[in-house]
Parts: structure tokens; sequence; C-alpha cells
């Protein structure tokens, strides 16, 4: 039973000044508690609420300005957000890499963004609509399961019907799951049971299941809206006898787009454990590289389904792009009208602004371009400098070629390593293009 | 870059997370960016004939001043000569501009705040979407062998159920119900909730036990029947359906209808429909049966998959995605529909239409079997 949204959510609004520092991180610091973060983890987001509150009073927002900051829990994670309007505020200091006014230096020490951001395991910086979010995201701390099981054999059962899953038959299938499958061939999540049940739980990532009679789990599969217009899929993963396998996978692939089939998703993604499932419902989009933690490099594939019938689009790009553009959309029969962004004649700001999503647990940074301006260059090599550092190394830029300015970034990112690896259909105002840090540029 | 508003907050919150259905983009627009010369649409189930002569003469000799001038607030002659088709009355009868307008009606005259509609899981969306965007709970039955569950739909109704659709046939499965079945159907209800029945591709089945759910209105006052001019009539482009029911249930439904709704063109070219010798259906039909031949037996020699009940349609499953299918066909020029919305992944539907236009269909359908997959090179 999902709670109600007022018993999941708290809010406060100060004027954005130190004074109201021990408020703002009394407030962080006992929602979080009240959400259910342990000590260690609430202590964690209540110093990173500390740094970034500090940030946005001398850097970021005029004085009188006002912050909203909204803690809010989504089953396994507690988020906090701290956002304002985005009138008159200091553009430059809203990047990742922004240093006090009074810093001669690039000390890390003075980036109180980053301070904040090795605290939490997620950082997000946004604009949505006319407000700027900045969102520390901490993870609950689950115990990853111990539990083994006896039997190894696939199942045998004959007939499956599919369901939404109680929370035992979720841990159940998490822990069959393991089993079955090589550990990089499933989702993190799924070694820690009771996070599992907890994200399906907070109504934002929803299972099926194929039950069998004797309430026998044949395999499953997870999904979420990640944006408004995109499902992301996990699975399915199935654990039946080979001649029922592809019954099972199938069942498990139709209800999922079914049930998604009447929601705003345009898109769905996924990442198959494998890929002899999928070609008959989804179509692959290309392969990323993610470094583990340990340095391995590994490849991950993607794969897509539109949801709606494609009416085309218009894709916006410079003619560094036009190979890679043409080659995709072609391979992919998508009827997109190229055209290049040109240099009109217009001011621009001095100040560039990315947003920036950190994912500490993953090693992966996503950029995006907020504002454009004069200093793209500098201040994309800030973000690599910053992120080596910081020793992340899965670096992606992503560019809404539905928005023609955006696209003004192509050849910077193509000169200072990046390429372009794939494109999402429609996942943002148009197609996303998803380029990679391949190669360091110092 | 300019400030936006937010409106967000205003909407109530299941129109918030209601997502609005996106039309097909007109031809011209379609052909530029999908780089096709010519278009066989065969995608709405509409007649490829167009409208009977006399229709045709109607629209081809209507007189522009009467662009001017309001018509038939509520469609006077066309209740009048339905009632005396049917042998009921005038009242017994409301128009909308399609009959999509009239299941807004319908719903909003007897659902409040807590109440429930119910419907099959695969069939017509739209009155999933009226209840969800109007904020009521739509439920939904699944189908059986892919045709109307009466006992999953009975089953889902609770004190706050008031009206249970039915689509008959189908679409877009093509099943029906006969009449023992409806007629089943209405005694185990009892009265206790309004039935529709959506006929809108009943000029189309040539069944014998199929139900004449007009005749039942006198048996059953809780049935509502919806018709339209936009499939069999080839009225689509200008908009104009009905439902039937009992006095006492028209008469509540009356007080949400929108009056002025049904243009002049619409009523006359509908008047002269239903004026029509007949001899325009039995041509329809006969495309349609022909037509449905040619194609089954092309489907069978390429081993799919298919629904092929009643109705201007049939269903295809298809080994790729039914997005895939669409964009690769449209590059070819012909437009289908796709059943992902329908809840059927991989899944087409098919209007059968004249032989250029399905000659068309079956070359690119092979053409796109020869190459399933578009491959897995990295771009």
């Amino acid at each position: 039973m999902s709670k109600p949204v007022s018993l999941r959510q708290t809010s406060i609004c100060v004027v954005a000044a130190d004074i109201f520092l021990p408020v703002v991180t009394a407030f962080v610091e006992h929602s979080s508690l009240a959400f259910g973060l342990g000590k260690p983890e609430a202590l964690k987001m209540m110093l990173a609420s500390e740094e970034l509150f500090l940030h946005l009073c001398r850097v970021v927002i005029p004085k009188q300005g006002m912050i909203e900051v909204r803690c809010s829990c989504k089953g396994h994670i507690v988020q906090s957000d701290f956002s304002f309007p985005e009138t008159r505020i200091n553009m430059h200091a809203f990047n990742l890499t922004a240093l006090p006014r009074s810093s001669g230096t690039d000390d890390l020490d003075d980036m109180r963004m980053i301070l904040a951001s090795r605290s939490v395991d997620h950082l997000n910086i946004r604009r949505k609509e006319n407000q700027r979010i900045i969102s520390l995201i901490k993870e609950k701390k689950y115990p990853k399961a111990v539990a083994k099981l006896e039997n190894p054999h696939p199942i045998t059962c004959r007939d499956f019907a599919i369901q939404s899953p109680l929370p035992d038959e979720l841990k159940y299938f998490a822990l069959l799951t393991a089993r079955f499958y090589d550990q990089d061939d499933i989702p993190v999540f799924f070694q820690y049971p009771g996070m599992l049940v907890d994200m399906i739980d907070s109504g934002g990532y929803h299972a099926i299941t194929a039950r069998g009679p004797a309430g026998e789990i044949g395999g499953g599969l997870v999904w979420r809206l990640l944006t408004d217009n995109t499902v992301e899929v996990f699975g399915p993963f199935v654990m039946v006898d080979d001649d029922r396998s592809r019954t099972v996978c199938v069942s498990l692939i139709e209800a999922c787009i079914s049930r998604a089939g009447r929601t705003s998703a345009v898109v769905m993604i996924c990442y198959p454990p494998e890929s002899g499932q999928y070609t008959e419902y989804f179509e692959f989009l290309g392969r990323m590289n993610c470094y583990a933690i340990t340095g391995a490099l590994r490849q991950r594939s993607l794969w897509f389904r539109l949801m709606h019938e494609d009416m085309g689009s218009v894709v916006w790009t410079t003619p560094e792009m036009d190979d890679f553009l043409q080659h995709a959309y072609r391979r992919l029969f998508l009827a997109r009208e190229i055209r290049h962004v040109a240099d009109q004649g217009e001011s621009r700001n001095a100040y560039s602004v990315f947003s920036t999503q950190i994912d500490r647990l993953r090693r992966q940074v996503t950029l995006d371009i907020l504002w454009p301006g004069e200093d793209i260059e500098d201040n994309l090599m800030r973000h690599l400098d910053l992120f080596q550092k910081e020793g992340i190394r899965n670096i992606i830029f992503e560019i809404d070629a539905g928005i023609a300015w955006k696209s003004e970034i192509m050849p910077c990112l193509l000169k200072n390593g990046f390429q372009p690896i794939l494109i999402l259909p429609y996942a943002g105002t148009g197609d996303i293009i998803v380029f990679q840090l391949l190669h360091h540029p110092s | 870059m300019s400030h936006t508003l937010s409106f967000q907050h205003l909407a109530p919150e299941y129109i918030q997370r209601f997502q609005a259905y996106i039309p097909s983009n007109p031809d011209d627009e379609l052909k530029k960016r999908f780089g096709c010369t010519h278009l066989f649409r065969l995608n709405n189930n509409e007649n490829p004939l167009g409208p009977c002569p006399s229709a045709a003469r109607v629209i081809r000799n209507f007189a522009p001043c009467r662009a001017a001038v309001y018509p038939s607030g509520d469609c006077w002659h066309l209740r009048r000569k339905l009632a005396e088709r049917y042998n009921m009355e005038p009242d017994q009868f409301l128009f909308g501009n399609g009959a999509n307008e009239v299941i807004a009606f319908v719903i909003k005259a007897f659902c409040r705040q807590g109440d429930n509609i119910i419907t099959a899981e695969k069939t017509f969306a739209v009155y999933e979407w009226v209840a969800e965007f109007s904020g009521f709970e739509a439920r939904m039955a699944p189908l059986k062998d892919h045709a109307f569950d009466d006992d999953a739909m009975i089953r889902c109704i609770d004190d706050r159920t008031k009206i249970l659709f039915v689509c008959n046939p189908n679409n877009p499965t093509g099943t029906y119900w006969n009449d023992a079945t409806l007629r089943s159907f209405l005694d185990r209800i009892d009265g206790r909730q309004i039935v529709v029945v959506d006929e809108a591709y009943c000029e189309f089945v040539e069944k014998p036990d199929f139900p004449d759910g007009m005749a039942l209105i006198s048996e059953y006052p809780n049935l509502v029947v919806f018709r339209t001019f936009s499939k069999m009539h080839a009225l689509a482009g200008l908009r104009i359906g009905y439902l039937a029911g009992s006095r006492e249930v028209v008469n509540i439904v009356r007080r949400t209808c929108v009056v002025y709704s049904v243009n002049a063109l619409a009523q006359a070219a509908a008047l002269a429909v239903l004026n029509d010798s007949g001899e325009h259906v039995q041509q329809t039909r006969d495309l349609v049966r022909r037509q449905k031949q040619v194609i089954t037996e092309h489907l069978d020699s390429l081993g799919l998959t298919y629904l092929s009940g009643e109705g201007n349609f049939v269903m295809i499953r298809l080994p790729m995605s039914d997005s895939l299918a669409y964009r690769r066909l449209m590059m070819q020029g012909v437009m289908i529909r796709t059943m992902t919305g329908f809840r059927f992944p991989n899944w087409i539907r098919l209007t059968l239409a004249m032989p250029d236009a399905m000659d068309a269909f079956m070359a690119g359908l092979e053409n796109i079997l020869k190459f399933r997959n578009p491959g897995m090179q990295p771009l």
C-alpha cells in the first residue's frame, strides 16, 4: 500500500542568508531520519545540504532571494531539492565547477557543490520551467541478500500467469535472478531485495512476474518511467526450462508493453540480459562503454521501441554530425529532417551553464547544456578536469536535438574527446543524441 | 529563451497524468517526411468506395450560402428518419460530432466522482480515455479468445459501476457477441447499469446470429446503441454519429449533449445515406469480402498469424515491433495502424481497401519481412 503524498514530503521556504543555515540543516537531517535514512546517511545528507545552502547564499542567489527546500521519500531514496526562481541569479555559479567570487584558485575545497556531491549518492542540477533545482539524493542502506537458494535447477512448471508480485514474491524473484544470471547482467538493486520492494512500493518502479499455480516464479521484469516520455526496462529475467522460456519471456515483454502502451510513454529503452530475446520486440540502438569501479571496461547494449506511430521530426545539428546522423536514421528507419544550426548574429552570454547528474554509485556523470555562452569550451574543460580529479570515468553528454541552440555545442564536444554513440528517439523535446567521452583531451 | 509560466497546478491530477492523443499528420506532411510519392491510408478503416451516390450528390451540390446558417441544433430530420426506420420515437436518438462525442455524452450523464465504467482491456480506447480524463475509473476486463468476456466484465462490477461498454463487433479483433450472448448479458445486468453496445462496424457483419441492437432497446431500457456514419457510410470527414436508447435514458443523456455540434453538410449527407437503396452497402461488403480473402491467403503463404473477423479490417501479428513495421511501410507509401496502443504489441491493423492499395501493402510487407532486423552494428 502506498503512503499518501503528505507522509512522503516536507518543505520549508527561507531567505537565502547564512543565518538560516541551522534551520535548513536541521530540517534536512530530521526529515531524512523521518523518511528512513540511517543516522550516518542522514548526517551526510545534512553535511551536503550545509555546503549547498552556503554556496547558494554566497554565490548564486541575490540578497533577499528565497529558497524552497523540499525533502521527499521515494521508496529507497531520500531526496532534498533546493529550488529557486532563475531570475537574477548568478548564472555562472550554477555550474558544478563554480568557485566563490573571492577565490582565485581552482582548489576543490572551494567548490561547495562538488563537496556536497561527495556526501550523497546522486547530485542533479537542472532547470524546470522557470525554476532552478539542485537535488541531493541519498539511498537508504539495505542489507545485501545473503540467502542461498537450494534449488539451482530451472523451474519446470507448465502454466504461468503474469501478475504484480507481492513483496515476498518480489524478494524471491530477486534471489532467483541472482542465481540464474551473471552479476553483470542484472541491475545492482536486484542484489538488495529489500530495496527492490521499496522501489516498487514508491510507485516509481513497476514489476511483474510469471507465477505458476503453486507460487513458482518463472521470471520477471522491472520498469520505470525514466522521464515523462521514456520507459526504462530491466529484464526480462527468465528462470524456466528451455522449451517454456520463450513463452515466459514473450508474456513478460508483452505485459510490460501493454501496461505502458496507454501511458505518456513514447519510447521504451532497455538493457537486455540476452539479446536474442529482444529482436522481435525491440530495435538495437547501440553500445555504451561502462567502466566499473575496478576500472574494468564493459559494453552495455541499448535497445528501444517506439510506443506510438512515428510522425517524423526535426533534428538540429551541425555539419560535423551529418554522417553519423544520416547513417543512424537510415538504419533506424526514422523519418527526420536534419537542419543545421547557424550563427545568426545573436549576442551571447559570457557564461554557459551545464546541468549535471552525478551518479556516485556507478561513477557516472551525465551532462546537458542549460544555457549557451562564450566560455562553453572552457566550461566543458573545467568540468572534465573536475571529473578526472574525482575519479569519474563514465562521462556522458546528452544533447536534445529538438532544441536548435543546444546543438551549437556539438563541434566542441567532438573536438574534446567525445563521440556520438547513439540516439534516443523522442527522449526529449526531440531525439536525444548521446555523446560519450572516449579520450580525455588532456 | 523566455521564462514560462506553469499552469499544471491548475489542472486536476487526472488531467495532469493523462497523455493527449496525437492524430497522424496530414498526407502532404507525411509524404515529405517519409520520402514517399504516394500514400495509401490503411489505418482508419475508412470505406475506399466513398459515400453512396446520393450522399455524394448532396455533398457536391451543397450551396455555399448554407455555410453561413446554423444547422439544425438537434438533427431534427435525421432523428425523424431514424425513428421511422426503426419504429421508435425521434426522442430516442441523439446525434454527435462523430460517435466519439456521444461516448462523452453518456459518461458525463451517468458518472460522478468515485464511479467507474467497465470495458475490455483490448478494444477501442476512447471509452477508457474519456472516463479517465473525466476523472472516473475505467476498469478493463481481459478478452477471452480475442472476444469480450461477459463473465469477466460482470466480475468487475461493484456498486459504483455505472456503464459497461461492449464493442460489437470488436475493434480491432473482429469478434462479436451473437444475439443469445448479448441477451444473456443484458439479462444478467438486469437494468442495474447502463449497457452501451457500440455498433460502429455492424453494417459489415453478414452473420445471421449478429444481434440487432436497435430491436433490443424496447426490451432492455438500460441499453444504449452507438452507430456511426464514418465507416460503412464513408462520411468520416464530416464527423457524424448517434446513439439510440429508451426515452428515459436518452432524456438524461440529452442534458449533457452539445447541441449544434453536427454541421449542416454532415446532416444532409447522412439523410441521403438513410434514404439510399442499400446497393452501396452491398458493394462495400463485396469489396471487403474479396479483399479479406486475398489478404488472408497471402498471410497464410507468409506463415503469419492474423485475426480476420467481422469488419473491414484484419489484424496481423508481425515478427517485429509494430512501430518499426509502421515506419518501414510508411517509407513505401503504406500507412497501417500500430496495435501497441490497443495493448497488442507487434500486431498491426490493416483496413481492407481497393486492390491497388492491397497490392502495395503486400509488396511492402514482403520487403520488410525479408530483412526483419535492421542490424546490430554500432552507429
